[in-house]
């Protein structure tokens, strides 16, 4: 408790960052995988390199990738991000693709057989069909992603990584909890929120 | 009035033709019931005059055009279309997707709802079910919802494939005599593919019978019953009125 008090504005600075860092890896996860995604269901080529190196992708730790990044990118965010995004772009990648092939076909026979064009068949029926399965991914990766940019305090790029890596390094256990529970906090709220949206998606559960 | 000028069409891994040089011609105002079994072509033949599946030689003349000089996505908005599945969208509400055709026509929203109101009416479907979705109804009135979304812009063409298949016997005849009262309001031609003869004859001013990619007769039910064409109508015949 007294961290707070000693620390309060310093505690405010690496929440803020924790968060800028993880709302810009989750947006850019998320329009990098639907986009690829999108494009992946429409080669089949494409779809197979793509559906493997993203299973694979989710194999190697993060904290590995990013000390491999490090005398390319340097330290601070630009590795961060690139990181955060190799590991946040497989859930919604994997889900972008599932929940496109898991729309009827019996559906689209209908919708096509009516007159509607291909453009406007994925606008109005395929896409928002697929909306539900997409939002599962995105919400696994915001998980993943507000977790792991703990990670972002080891090559100096600030968040509440830092307080842990303090709290290691001093042996001061109120700062892991502290730092730890803030991080489980923040993913808490960040799920409650996006559960509070997917309330909108129900009408598109096929 | 459709005019189908010996068309032919064969898939490459397949022993016979889909489409075996098909010569027909379908006046308006009938409704023409196809009957056949599993690979016979009736459904290929369907999908060949809304352009769904192409062709590979022969014509198909709708009204005096040839579709191949029609526009693919421009020819189905003008055709009814109902499935076996039905394929209601899930995620619109009835009106929504009875509307679904005015809609890409661009019709304004009063017209639209006016026409959702009648239709609802001409199947006997309470005001109420307008905003319901699709999962919120039975297996009948999916399908009702599905024949009049085929009929939303007033088609002069309405093409069935099996629409009746998956429901049960009851409501099926129910649905079959629906839709002979529904046709007889208007001058539309309406071609009803199904596997069931007994459904064919009843529905059918004339009946397609196709085996193999091949018309085996073509002829109103009654005299069908009396000069079958060939071995195979025999057979067909001989199996369900023995």
């Amino acid at each position: 408790m007294e961290y707070f008090t000693q620390y309060g504005g310093e505690y405010i600075r690496l929440v803020i960052e924790h968060l800028q860092i993880s709302l810009l890896a989750i947006i850019v996860s998320i329009i990098i995988g639907i986009v690829l995604g999108i494009v992946a269901t429409r080669f089949n080529k494409t779809e197979k390199i793509l559906l493997f190196l993203a299973s694979n992708l989710r194999i190697i730790p993060s904290l590995a990738v990013l000390i491999f990044l490090v005398p390319y990118l340097g330290t601070g965010l630009m590795p961060t991000l690139v990181a955060l995004v190799l590991l946040g772009i497989p859930p919604v990648l994997l889900n972008t693709i599932k929940g496109i092939n898991n729309v009827p076909e019996y559906v689209v026979e209908a919708a096509l057989g009516m007159g509607y064009d291909k453009r406007t068949l994925f606008r109005k029926i395929v896409f928002p069909l697929a909306l539900p399965v997409i939002f599962n991914g995105i919400q696994i990766t915001t998980t993943e992603v507000i977790a792991s940019t703990t990670l972002a305090a080891y090559i100096g790029a600030g968040g509440l990584g830092e307080l842990i890596m303090s709290g290691v390094g001093l042996m001061r256990f109120d700062y892991l909890w502290i730092g730890g529970l803030s991080v489980s906090a923040i993913s808490l709220m960040a799920m409650l929120m996006l559960t509070g949206i997917r309330r909108f998606l129900r009408k598109y559960e096929v | 009035m459709i005019e189908i000028k010996d068309v032919y069409k064969k898939y490459e891994n397949s022993s016979y033709p889909a489409l075996d040089h098909i010569n027909l011609t379908i006046n308006d105002g009938e409704l023409i019931t196809v009957l056949g079994t599993s690979g016979c072509g009736k459904t290929t033949l369907i999908k060949a005059i809304n352009k769904l599946h192409d062709i590979d030689s022969g014509e198909i003349i709708i009204d005096h055009k040839n579709i191949n000089d029609v526009d693919g996505v421009a020819l189905r908005r003008t055709i009814g279309y109902v499935i076996q599945q039905v394929g209601l969208f899930p995620h619109m509400t009835i009106a929504e997707n009875i509307a679904t055709i005015p809609e890409l026509l661009k019709w304004e929203k009063d017209r639209i709802n006016k026409r959702v109101d009648e239709l609802l009416e001409m199947i006997d479907l309470p005001k109420e079910y307008k905003n319901r979705y699709p999962r919120e109804l039975s297996g009948g009135q999916q399908q009702r919802v599905g024949l009049v979304r085929a009929l939303a812009a007033d088609p002069h063409i309405v093409l069935l494939d099996e629409p009746f298949g998956a429901i049960d016997a009851i409501t099926r005849e129910h649905l079959q005599d629906e839709l002979i009262r529904i046709h007889k309001n208007g001058n539309k031609i309406f071609i009803f593919v199904t596997h069931d003869l007994n459904e064919a004859f009843k529905l059918g001013d004339k009946v397609i019978i196709m085996d193999k990619g091949r018309v085996e007769q073509f002829d109103t039910p009654d005299h069908i019953k009396a000069h079958p064409a060939t071995p195979f109508v025999k057979k067909l015949l001989g199996v369900a009125y023995d």
